[in-house]
């Protein structure tokens, strides 16, 4: 069968893969750092390393993650067109991955005029992204759950976006801002109402689809997005009028909200259809239990709030929601999505075409469950950093740095495979 | 496996991908020209109604109450 898609509704497989593949390099800078900076780093959350780091897992990870299944989810399993898709896709990558490389270094160096450069890349591409999708998801008619969450999410990406504008322009030109509550207030927009949204939204789709689940409750999907929004919107308020008890039921409803999901995804895991404990199933356990934690630590800490070790709290709810959360349940993901869009393409390769790997072969499953392992480890080690630095924090950043490396590798070897099918084939049909 | 629509069924609502597409493209191989075929999933497959397309299939897509979309095919 002769397949021709165009650019703008089925970008190639390259177009999401360069995102992917970002995406751990970034992870392993960060490792890096902690190798570098070692125990210091857990003295402040606002230490100079520690912001850097920050970022780039948010940034360099999560965000590059996000971006590339957007670009390739959108279209090819939700039938979302993209606008210039080709351009948008390009300059999105570099103007993220050159931003973000000034942002580390502002945070490093503190100058000011690298944080102005940072903004304006960082604005400018995720700002184009941002209004591409935007348009795209507008067309669509079909209003499904995934589609109304996707909508809000993007509602999250443009609030993050602008606080964090906000908070780089105001360190490059000395604004007087409350940056602390700023910051949280950045932060609970990334994570709950642009991340947590758009993973929701995601995972409606891809957790039935690939782990064999019934689909999520439909009271869920209508009103999760809703109260994760809520929740952010309710805590910007609570920054503007400066009033504590408002940002004490902001984080009671976002709380509340996240912990509704992670439940019910892990009783939709327990109904599985195919009861196979195949890697990305034990990922996404991994990183439900992570996010149930973190999320039961802050609706605690909504009513007994822990004055006396607020910074070693906070390295706490990071480790445990970043990276025992959002970056386990991503891995997981990933490792289902890439496969299945590297088979999905070589499907375009016509009547000609070799036989073709299966998904397994394209990326053996022996493969994910030591990098799982790598990844287990990493993460308890940063959780024992948390609490004694000075024995775990430059083991941790190794070990966290050598996971995210053979998550690329992982990564780069469906690419790798789907290339040599794809020259195969060129070959054959060039005959 | 038989249905009220047509007797050339695929039951892909428990594969895993990329099996339901590859089962689809299977059976559609094998239809007499008139003879039309059901796909039975909990979801939409855009991937697979693009193909679909571009090869000159026509598809129909019925939701039943228990979720699952009826997806009929024919060419």
């Amino acid at each position: 069968m002769q397949a021709i898609l165009s650019y703008d509704n089925a970008p190639p497989f390259s177009a999401p893969l360069r995102y992917f593949l970002s995406a751990p390099c970034f992870a392993a800078a960060a490792g890096v750092l902690l190798v570098v900076d070692g125990p210091g780093f857990y003295v402040s959350r606002w230490m100079p390393a520690t912001l850097a780091f920050t970022h780039l897992i948010t940034l360099g990870f999560m965000m590059m993650v996000m971006v590339g299944a957007l670009i390739q989810v959108l279209p090819v399993v939700m039938g979302v067109t993209l606008v210039q898709a080709r351009r948008v896709v390009v300059l999105t990558h570099l103007g993220l991955a050159l931003g973000l490389v000034a942002l580390v270094a502002a945070f490093l160096s503190s100058k000011s005029w690298l944080f102005t450069v940072a903004s304006l890349l960082l604005g400018g591409a995720l700002g184009l992204f941002l209004i591409s999708v935007t348009i795209a998801a507008m067309r669509v008619d079909a209003p499904t759950p995934s589609v109304a969450a996707l909508k809000s999410s993007f509602l999250g990406f443009a609030g993050t976006l602008v606080l964090g504008l906000l908070l780089a322009f105001g360190l490059a030109l000395g604004w007087a801002l409350p940056y602390a509550a700023l910051t949280d207030l950045h932060a609970t927009w990334g994570l709950a109402a642009w991340s947590g949204v758009l993973l929701a939204a995601l995972s409606y789709i891809t957790v039935p689809m690939f782990q064999l689940t019934p689909v999520y409750p439909s009271l869920l999907t209508r009103h999760l997005s809703r109260l994760l929004m809520t929740g952010a919107v309710l805590q910007g308020f609570a920054v503007l009028v400066d009033v504590e008890v408002f940002r004490q039921l902001a984080l009671l409803v976002l709380s509340v909200a996240g912990i509704w999901f992670v439940l019910t995804s892990l009783a939709l895991q327990r109904k599985r259809r195919r009861a196979r404990r195949d890697s990305t199933f034990l990922f996404w356990q991994l990183g439900l239990g992570c996010a149930f934690l973190a999320l039961a630590m802050l609706l605690y800490f909504v009513f007994y709030p822990n004055e006396q070790n607020i910074q070693q709290s906070a390295f706490l709810f990071a480790s445990l929601l970043g990276i025992g959360g959002y970056v386990s349940l991503m891995t997981g993901m990933l490792y289902k999505i890439v496969p299945f869009l590297a088979w999905l393409h070589l499907q375009n390769l016509g009547p000609q075409k070799p036989k073709l790997p299966s998904m397994a072969e394209l990326l053996p499953e022996r493969f994910i469950r030591q990098q799982l392992v790598a990844h287990c480890l990493a993460l308890l080690l940063l959780l024992a950093a948390v609490f004694w630095p000075v024995w775990f924090a430059r083991a941790a950043g190794f070990v966290f740095l050598l996971s995210q490396l053979f998550l690329f590798s992982n990564l780069l070897l469906v690419g790798l495979s789907y290339r040599k099918v794809f020259q195969t084939a060129s070959n054959f049909a060039a005959r | 496996m038989s249905h009220p629509k047509t007797e050339h069924v695929v039951d892909a609502r428990f594969m895993e991908p990329p099996e339901p597409f590859e089962k689809t493209m299977e059976m559609l191989d094998t239809l007499q020209s008139g003879e039309r075929m059901l796909l039975l999933l909990y979801r939409e497959p855009h991937p697979l109604f693009r193909v679909l397309r571009q090869n000159g299939y026509s598809y129909e897509v019925e939701q039943v109450a228990d979720g699952t979309f009826e997806i009929l095919i024919w060419q």
